[in-house]
């Protein structure tokens, strides 16, 4: 168990309070830019002041729009039920829509639909995730659904899925052609309900973007509505780039995202009090050599941490982090910046640990080999909730008097002590000797994850769904992946 | 003024107001169209240097847009000395992101560094329905169209956007760029384009090679 927050390790009490009160004066003084009518009506019918499409949000409506967060809430997969929320177990889940691969044997190329199921399988077979999703979306494979390519790739999710489902699907006019934005994310969402014959329990929360800085865009609105009135719960993303986007001091960014995606909260608050919502920020520095975003940088697990230091002082649960690279291959650098990213939530009580394996090139690659290595890796980070016990009995000073100085532990059968707080590695990662036969043993680590893939994908098998369930997903899926 | 190298060392800094400074009592003094040349001279070395900072990591694109609109802003402080050469627009281009696709920063840094090499930018913002890159073209007169996409999808919506240009017989008027994160050879081809690139700069340096 952890006893505190790696947060306040960067962030004081006031640090914290001035951060707040400048998210104050951006909701007084600027004000956030809804593109939506129907948003900017719920805003003025509960008072807000409105003028043109920019909403100014006083102390008060925040505070009331605030009051109705649920502070966790229960996601209900096919197979099992999950926590989510300020309090509970930190909940792991993988990469989302990265549209390159890098293969197994080290070529790059596009994702495709059949990567995907693959993706799929391990997720599926994995004791580190809570939570299936999407890893790559609008990926090749999905031209000839007998609907449409939304539906298609959710009904894919489905299929695969036995655990609870999280959907990134941004809805647009190539993959949804029947109608709007809105119609398209609800029936996404609609399809995942009848699947699983449940109407009531939150079966798929969703995500999507706010356009920083200071912005809603319309079409994000139009999600936002379609999951709020599907009644499911909603991820509100920020993804800013410090120069570009977001101001260049960190502090500067972490006060536009925060008053960004608080503007969304009050809005979902407002139409649907209750509603579940994470706060899922992303954002990083600018690497201004490259002008890309730098998702491995130390200041990267400095941003999160201010962001989930605001969600601790709002109360809101908090999705950011993840084992994010900015390099394109599986190398001391993404270890390194992986860890970096995991760590970041996995220190604090941050709920979702997103993005959290096989993720490089910030966003942009996905990697089959990284994303068993990062398994692994995630399996440290759980070690590490896990965190230190300390108790009399556990200061061992009886079994200290026993053996004495300079005497030897090793007597008897392994003892409890022992196995309780030691985590032993999965074949992934080599602790062997160095010699000539510990190198010969443990081979490269490239091979050492292919075998554990490999054996994963034969071990899993599709959930035991009924005929009615294949017909519904069948109506969508194309040819290739029907029953 | 015999000494340029304040003027120059100023540019190359980016020191704005000191440039402004300097020009302002060079044209005070009534000077000859040929100081004047001098001082333009001058000014691009502070240029090259810019260039040569950027190189070497010092300076970043922001810099370099800057420098642009530093220097138009240096022109046109020396242009009542200049003489007869009057500057002209170095071309005209309509870019937007194409429909379906929200991102825009890496359209905004073309536009700027666009915009500071001297060309007339029509930027249409982003989600850009096909027809709206057609209507402006044709009410600007623009030789060229540039589009910007982010996403795996943008590279439909920029087919899609030739294609209408063909149908309203007016791919043979402009020449097109792409950019963002997803354009390949391949997408160029696919998409009908004239070219493509992933690197503001070189992006300038293609349109420029179609205005000469
Ligand atoms: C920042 C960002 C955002 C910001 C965008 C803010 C903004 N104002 O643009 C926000 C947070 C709003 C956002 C939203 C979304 N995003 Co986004 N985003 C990114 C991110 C991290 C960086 C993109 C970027 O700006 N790069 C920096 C610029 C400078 O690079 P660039 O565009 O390539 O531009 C350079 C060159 O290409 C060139 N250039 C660019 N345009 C042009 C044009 C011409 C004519 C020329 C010559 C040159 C040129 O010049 C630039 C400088 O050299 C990428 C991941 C990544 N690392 O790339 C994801 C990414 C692109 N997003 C992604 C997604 C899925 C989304 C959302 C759908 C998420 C959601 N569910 O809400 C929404 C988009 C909705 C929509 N319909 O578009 C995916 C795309 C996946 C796919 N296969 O298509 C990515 C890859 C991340 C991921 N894995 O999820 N995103």
């Amino acid at each position: 168990m952890l006893k505190g927050n790696m947060f306040t390790t960067f962030y004081s009490k006031d640090d914290i309070e001035l951060i707040h009160e400048s998210v104050l004066r951006v909701f007084e003084e600027i004000g956030i830019k809804i593109e939506d009518e129907e948003a900017l009506d719920i805003f003025r019918k509960h008072g807000a002041r409105v003028e043109g499409d920019l909403v100014f949000i006083s102390k008060e409506l925040l505070d009331k729009a605030l009051s109705t967060v649920p502070k966790s809430f229960e996601l209900v997969g096919l197979e099992n039920k999950l926590e989510i929320g300020i309090g509970k177990d930190l909940v792991v889940a993988p990469t989302n829509g990265c549209p390159y691969l890098e293969d197994w044997d080290g070529t790059y190329r596009g994702v495709n639909s059949d990567d995907l199921e693959n993706f799929y399988k391990i997720i599926n077979t994995s004791d580190v995730y809570g939570i299936s999703s999407m890893v790559s979306a609008d990926i090749p494979g999905f031209e000839d659904s007998p609907t449409e390519s939304a539906l298609a790739q959710m009904a894919m999710l489905a299929k695969y899925s036995k655990k609870p489902v999280y959907n990134i699907l941004g809805v647009t006019p190539h993959n949804y052609k029947r109608g709007s934005a809105k119609e398209g994310a609800r029936e996404c969402i609609q399809l995942i309900k009848k699947y699983m014959d449940n109407f009531d329990d939150y079966v798929c929360y969703s995500g999507m973007c706010v356009l920083p800085p200071l912005t809603v865009g319309g079409d994000a609105i139009e999600h936002y509505m379609a999951f709020a009135e599907e009644k499911q719960p909603i991820t509100i993303t920020t993804c800013s780039m410090t120069n570009m986007t977001a101001p260049p001091s960190l502090m500067g960014s972490i006060v536009a995202d925060f008053a960004n995606m608080l503007a969304v909260g009050v809005l979902i608050q407002l139409k649907e009090p209750g509603l579940p919502i994470i706060f899922s920020p992303f954002s990083s520095i600018t690497d201004m050599r490259e002008v890309r975003l730098m998702t491995g940088a130390p200041e990267f697990l400095m941003m999160c941490l201010g962001h989930i230091a605001m969600g601790d002082y709002y109360q809101i649960p908090i999705r950011c982090g993840g084992a994010l690279a900015d390099g394109f291959t599986y190398d001391y650098q993404a270890g390194v910046e992986s860890t970096l990213g995991a760590l970041t939530i996995t220190l604090t009580n941050g709920c979702i640990l997103p993005h959290a394996s096989g993720d490089l090139s910030n966003f942009n690659l996905l990697s089959f080999p990284k994303f068993m290595m990062d398994e692994e890796m995630l399996r440290y980070m759980k070690r590490l909730r896990q965190g230190v016990m300390i108790s009399e009995e556990k200061a061992s000073i009886d079994l200290l008097k026993k053996v004495g100085p300079r005497g030897n532990f090793l007597q008897g059968r392994t003892p409890k002590d022992y196995r309780e707080e030691t985590y032993l590695t999965s074949p992934v990662f080599n602790r062997g000797t160095c010699n000539e036969q510990g190198r010969a043993a443990a081979g490269d680590i490239l091979t050492r994850a292919k075998a554990v893939y490999d054996e994963r994908i034969a071990s899993y098998q599709l959930p035991d769904v009924t005929k009615k369930q294949k017909d519904i997903l069948n109506a969508h899926l194309p040819k290739k992946y029907q029953y | 003024m015999a000494d340029w190298t304040k003027l120059t060392q100023a540019v190359g800094e980016l020191e704005e107001e000191r440039v402004i400074e300097i020009l302002k009592e060079f044209v005070a003094g009534n000077p000859s169209e040929a100081e004047a040349g001098e001082a333009v001279a001058a000014c691009q070395k502070g240029m090259a240097s810019v260039g040569e900072l950027f190189e070497t990591g010092d300076y970043f694109v922001g810099d370099l847009i800057f420098a642009g609109e530093l220097l138009t802003e240096a022109i046109d402080i020396l242009k009542p000395v200049l003489g007869s050469g009057e500057t002209k627009k170095a071309g005209s281009m309509v870019i937007g992101t194409v429909h379906g696709d929200l991102h825009d920063i890496g359209k905004n840094i073309f536009k700027s560094m666009a915009e500071a090499a001297g060309f007339e930018v029509y930027d249409l913002g982003i989600d850009t329905p096909t027809q709206a890159f057609i209507d402006k073209v044709k009410e600007v007169n623009a030789q060229i169209v540039g589009m910007s996409g982010v996403l795996t999808l943008a590279l439909e919506s920029m087919k899609d956007t030739v294609e209408q240009f063909k149908e309203a017989g007016l791919r043979d008027d402009v020449k097109v760029i792409i950019g963002g994160n997803p354009v390949t050879k391949e997408a160029c081809e696919h998409i009908g384009a004239d070219a493509f690139t992933t690197n503001a700069a070189e992006g300038v340096k293609i349109i420029q090679s179609w205005t000469v």
